[in-house]
């Protein structure tokens, strides 16, 4: 029985003055998958990235989102219908402190111009965030003010705030870039778990953490599909070897 | 529920004594452009908006409320509507048109449409505004509901304006508790995550600068029930400069500081005025002198302070305190 297709790609394109940064990408995720996209530095993968979750607009190409056409929808259109992406350079509210990042992102699908009620007074955003912080590991630092956090916890938090906003696919853009192993190691498990119940796509350089969560990875090379499968059809794939995973 | 509205209170009743030590004009120029300074902030401040052009907004106020009063022989509470009417519809206009520009393109933008405003008054609607002279001719105020009051008295207009600006406070309060207000922070910090998080944040904005603008207009409609006439220079690029320099004054990152810039700003200025006509040379040094020694405004740095303070042993008091701001 062939899986559901939540996120699709037909001929995606994205020009940047003449260079093309995405060319020609027919991808298709199924739901539940852990996706990792790889490839050399200058692949495509960020612009891929951003192209889906709205953040830049393609040149040519459309974006599919459980059939239905987003190509064209602002990113925070895309995100209420349930595709996210947390960002490679850690982007959190710096002076607020950790539970009022992930509470503002939570409380995104319960109100968002309400003048009369008050803010900290909505019982359904405060026990998610609660729940959130919890699955993240940040329930004893809620207090703290983002900006003070040690960096690993930093990245934790940015993924609090993406959960926050109930997505159904998770695009995580390099999550354990700077991490310490043991942190890496965390962010394995959490990103498994959360794998239970979300469909996620992931763009990551640490190749052992690629190897071990994937269901399939896309290796992206000057902006194009080089292949695709799963983690041994592409470690034993002789053009993936070639121009990226060289010696190894 | 009260502990909230302490601070509210508080200012209140340090509102409320200002005629015992100042004169009883001076007290009610200061609520007046207490409240214009604070609605600004709203967009400085807490939305991260910085605008040059908030006198088209008190100018509208101002104007709306006295041809109001001028034309239509309205009531006081009706001009006061028409004025909150006229300056939000015009801060949402002008925010919707100008919003995707930012920092200080925005900043001049709004300036220009101002000084587009100041010149329609000055001249071709010179016949309904009065142009030059400003908006004469308004009959003598009272006020015929609930009770009846004569506003043509000075310590009776003043309690009236304290009223509506104490009123002002709390709504504006309330609206920044809001889980709409909360978004305002986030806006300021991080404006790229926030869309990210799903929040439109060009409607967030517009929003924003519309309450700002409406706080701003209600300043100027009671302006004009304190003046009994609209000037002119209630639309000039001065009068946008204001807010700003008492939000500087006072602390743009507190509640209540553009209130107290507003308050020092016009204490001196009227003060000054009496002993000499360059009395902007003293007060210009005074607001040199002041935003050198509390960069952060006077409350501001007040809550700096009392922020270190509060991770020592003794920082209960200050806890305390810090909560008021």
């Amino acid at each position: 029985m062939a899986q559901e297709i939540v996120l699709e790609t037909r001929g995606l394109e994205k020009d940047f003055g003449g260079i093309k940064a995405v060319h020609q990408v027919n991808f298709r995720l199924p739901k539940g998958e852990i996706r990792s996209i790889i490839g050399p530095n200058g692949a495509g993968k960020t612009t891929f990235f951003n192209l889906l979750a709205g953040v830049f607009k393609p040149t040519a190409g459309r974006i599919l989102y459980h059939g239905r056409d987003i190509t064209s929808l602002p990113q925070y259109r895309v995100c209420r219908l349930g595709l996210t992406k947390s960002q490679q350079i850690t982007s959190i509210f710096p002076k607020l402190s950790v539970f009022e990042n992930v509470r503002l992102a939570a409380q995104m699908r319960v109100t968002r111009y309400n003048l009369w009620k008050r803010y900290d007074r909505l019982p359904e955003v405060n026990e998610k965030t609660r729940n959130i912080l919890d699955q993240v590991g940040l329930t004893q630092k809620k207090d703290a003010v983002a900006a003070n956090l040690p960096y690993g916890d930093q990245r934790y938090l940015e993924i609090g705030i993406t959960l926050a906003t109930d997505p159904e696919i998770l695009l995580l853009d390099e999550p354990t870039a700077g991490m310490t192993p043991a942190e890496t190691q965390d962010t394995v498990k959490l990103v498994q778990k959360l794998a239970e119940t979300l469909t996620i796509v992931i763009v990551e350089h640490d190749m052992s953490v690629v190897m071990g969560i994937s269901n399939s990875i896309t290796v992206l090379h000057n902006g194009s599909i080089l292949a695709e499968g799963t983690p041994t059809e592409i470690h034993n794939n002789d053009d993936v070897q070639r121009v990226y995973l060289g010696g190894h | 529920m009260l502990k909230e509205y302490l601070n509210i209170v508080l200012v209140g009743v340090i509102l409320l004594t200002l005629p015992l030590w100042i004169s009883v004009s001076t007290a009610t120029d200061i609520l007046i452009f207490g409240l214009y300074a604070m609605g600004f902030n709203v967009a400085l401040g807490f939305a991260g908006v910085l605008s040059f052009g908030h006198a088209a907004f008190f100018g509208l106020g101002a104007y709306g409320a006295g041809m109001a009063l001028r034309y239509f022989d309205a009531s006081v509470w009706i001009s006061l509507a028409w004025g909150l009417t006229a300056a939000s519809l015009g801060a949402l206009v002008l925010g919707a048109m100008c919003v995707k520009k930012r920092g200080v393109y925005f900043a001049l933008l709004i300036a220009a449409f101002a000084q587009m405003f100041y010149f329609l008054a000055l001249s071709p609607l010179k016949h309904i505004t009065g142009g030059e002279d400003g908006l004469k001719g308004i009959p003598l105020l009272e006020l015929r509901f609930p009770f009846h009051l004569n506003l043509g008295d000075p310590h009776n207009l003043f309690f009236f304006v304290l009223f509506l600006t104490l009123v002002c406070i709390l709504i504006m309060h309330h609206i920044l508790n809001s889980p709409f207000g909360s978004l305002l922070q986030g806006l300021k910090e991080n404006e790229q995550r926030l869309k990210a998080c799903g929040y439109d944040n060009v409607s967030i904005k517009i929003l924003a600068f519309t309450v700002s603008g409406l706080f701003s207009g209600m300043a100027g409609a009671l302006y004009t029930v304190n003046l009994g006439y609209v000037p002119l220079d209630s639309f000039f690029w001065l009068n946008s400069g204001r807010p700003l320099v008492m939000t500087l004054l006072g602390g743009m990152h507190t509640f209540f500081g553009p209130l107290l810039g507003a308050g020092i700003f016009i204490f001196f200025e009227d003060t000054v005025s009496v002993y000499t006509p360059r009395w902007e040379v003293f007060v210009g040094a005074m607001v040199v002198f002041l935003i050198l020694t509390f960069p952060e405004g006077i409350l501001g740095s007040i809550k700096e302070r009392l922020n270190a303070e509060g991770g020592r042993e003794s920082g209960k008091v200050a806890m305390w305190l810090k909560k008021l701001f």
